[in-house]
């Protein structure tokens, strides 16, 4: 099953079935009068069909396994996720620095005295783009 | 001479102090993201959308056109010293890496230089002229043409992407599904968006693309744990004579060649360098010696590359529809500074759309003068290493996301499109087809639901009306092709198992 071929039609179906099953939830009109859920079902009923014609495809193809490496995309997203959430509840300067040394970790040459120079330099930059551009970040 | 009279009334409006601020700023930044792994032109660009809402409108497009650009010829010096291309400059690596072995960078990278200003100038030259006459023509499109061109462009980009069509064609149609979270333009129903009232103007195209382009690869180079070693070796800048005289049939050649693929749907850089090399192999003089590191498989590829992406913009600008993924952005910067490209763009802004022209001329210039006796000075960019690049590509994927609307949820999206993006990556799925479609999609709708309208919910329009079948027949065409070879290629794979068997 491991089939990078295989595994990417049934994504894409997957997709297709997500979108689909839910336009018939908005009218779907006619032809000539067409409503909100038409279009959305046409476009995923295709992309299903897509989608299956990948797996057939794919058993003419030879079999390739799926790389997908979870430490380093569960890093960055976590990172990403507690950047926003810091953000929300103190202020972007700690999330800043939260984030940097969060994701540094996914790096495979870590450490510490130069992933505490990049957030410095990092938060030398949000603060003259709040100061000098006149972004509004949230800094402090 | 109309032409001649529009050029000067464009250099005049991009030869003041700011606007060669910043078309030389939108050079050197995408020269330096050409250069750098992890942030291609596509993110860059829709990094900098947020920042072109306080910039005057001209200087914007310029600064951004000229990203699009310089990017192209900073990616094509990395191939050439290093054999890394990033986004784009995948021909280049052949011969030009071949070229810095033989211990003649210096000589690349002005081939490539020079080559890159010839191609971009005649691009110009095609596209100042040929952006009129084809505005005039979409004066003639109505609902259904649109859709037709539309539905060409998807087959025409699934087409050139890597992977077969259908991986292509299926990128569009996710694409075009995740544009329509939102808000119906005709009906106000909310459609797919969970009830949750962040999305009820639809998902943001910053966060789809940053969460697609930046996020995906930083995690992807991140994986890879590659070692970079920096280029040290000595660059001898100036070519003989006899060498010079070999760039420019090889250059023009290319510059024809890049010139029509940019403004076919679909075409762009990436397949104009390969036809200008397959031209090369089989018309240059030194038609032997390409693939070994000739100065042609260098010359004619950059030209081609520079002229398909400048040419790129004539779709865009004459009939307002971007033909790749990059056109679909701009066409976002344009929508947002409050300007609808499409027919009536160069009447009613002349002074942009000129302006835009020679602003690319300018920064022609700019690249070559800077860039070509500077070059060694750009590779020490290699020396960062990417354990300490990424943390801040990363932060400016956060501000850039978040300074849209000053809106902290717009990070969980881009989070979100990450983790999609990745899977689309490990899937080997080009995600720039669904960014054509997400971009494209909106448009697609209303054009299609006012064409059904119109024709009382008959297809038969489609194929009625001559400009619409004239797009459509080779849409399907290459439809049935791809089925048939389909089906010959299955039949021949169960004939060789059974004999295997």
């Amino acid at each position: 099953m491991n089939n990078q071929n295989v595994l990417k039609g049934l994504f894409l179906a997957a997709i297709a079935l997500l979108f689909g099953l839910q336009a018939p939830n908005f009218s779907i009109g006619t032809l000539g009068k067409p409503g909100p859920g038409l279009f959305p079902l046409m476009v995923s009923g295709l992309l299903f069909f897509v989608g299956i014609g990948m797996v057939i495809k794919s058993w003419l193809l030879e079999a390739k396994p799926l790389d997908f490496h979870w430490r380093n995309v569960t890093l960055i997203t976590v990172s990403l996720v507690t950047f926003a959430v810091i953000t929300e509840y103190v202020n972007m300067l700690v999330a800043l620095v939260v984030m940097v040394f969060m994701s540094s970790l996914a790096s495979d040459d870590f450490s510490l005295s130069r992933t505490l120079k990049i957030a410095t330099v990092l938060a030398l930059i949000a603060i003259a783009m709040r100061v000098g551009l006149k972004f509004q970040l949230p800094l402090y | 001479m109309e032409v001649l009279d529009n050029l000067a009334f464009g250099f005049s409006h991009a030869l003041t102090i700011n606007n060669l601020m910043f078309c030389a700023a939108g050079c050197i930044i995408g020269t330096l993201i050409g250069l750098l792994p992890g942030l291609g032109p596509l993110a860059t660009i829709s990094l900098l959308l947020p920042l072109t809402y306080s910039l005057p409108t001209g200087g914007a497009l310029i600064m951004l056109a000229g990203i699009y650009y310089g990017a192209q010829y900073g990616d094509n010096v990395s191939a050439i010293t290093m054999k890394i291309p990033h986004a784009a400059s995948i021909v280049a690596c052949i011969d030009g890496y071949q070229m810095t072995l033989k211990g003649k960078t210096g000589l690349a990278l002005f081939t490539a230089g020079v080559s890159s200003f010839i191609g971009g100038t005649v691009a110009i030259v095609v596209l100042a002229w040929l952006a009129p006459v084809l505005s005039k023509v979409a004066l003639l499109f109505g609902p259904t043409e649109y859709c037709s061109l539309v539905l060409l462009g998807f087959l025409s980009v699934s087409m050139v992407t890597t992977g077969s069509v259908l991986d292509g064609l299926g990128m569009c149609l996710v694409g075009v599904l995740l544009g329509q979270i939102g808000t119906d333009v005709y009906t106000g129903t909310q459609r797919f968006t969970m009830g949750m009232v962040s999305l009820y103007d639809g998902i943001g195209l910053v966060s789809v693309s940053l969460g697609c382009f930046g996020i995906a690869e930083i995690t992807k180079n991140l994986d890879n744990k590659e070692r970079r070693s920096p280029f040290n070796g000595a660059i001898k800048l100036m070519p003989t004579w006899p060498e010079f005289k070999r760039i420019i049939p090889s250059a023009l050649r290319g510059s024809v060649v890049g010139s029509i693929l940019g403004i076919m749907p679909g075409g762009g850089p990436v397949i104009a360098q390969f036809a200008a090399y397959a031209v090369d192999k089989k018309l240059s003089k030194y038609k032997d010696e390409i693939g070994q590191g000739a100065i042609e498989g260098v010359a004619g590829q950059a030209a081609a590359d520079e002229a398909a992406a400048r040419t790129s913009f004539i779709p865009l600008m004459s009939m307002g529809i971007p033909e790749n993924a990059v056109m679909a952005l701009m066409m976002a910067a344009f929508v947002i500074n409050g300007i609808q490209p499409g027919p009536n763009m160069i009447a009613q802004h002349p002074d942009l759309f000129w302006g835009l022209v020679a602003s690319m001329w300018i920064g022609n210039c700019f690249l070559l003068f800077l860039n070509v006796p500077m070059v060694r000075y750009w590779l020490s960019v290699f020396k960062i290493p990417y354990g300490a690049l990424f943390p801040g590509i990363l932060f400016f994927c956060c501000i850039g996301t978040y300074s849209v609307n000053s809106n902290v949820h717009d990070v969980y999206v881009t989070a979100i499109f990450g983790v999609l993006g990745y899977t689309f990556l490990r899937l080997k799925l080009d995600v720039a087809p669904l960014m054509l479609g997400f971009i494209l999609g909106p448009m697609l709708e209303e054009n299609f639901r006012r064409a059904l309208l119109i024709s009382r919910g008959s297809f038969a329009p489609f194929v009625t009306q001559p400009i619409s079948a004239a797009l459509l027949a080779p849409a399907a065409l290459f439809l049935l092709w791809q089925f048939f070879s389909f089906v010959r290629q299955s039949l021949r794979t169960i004939a060789a198992r059974r004999q295997a068997a």
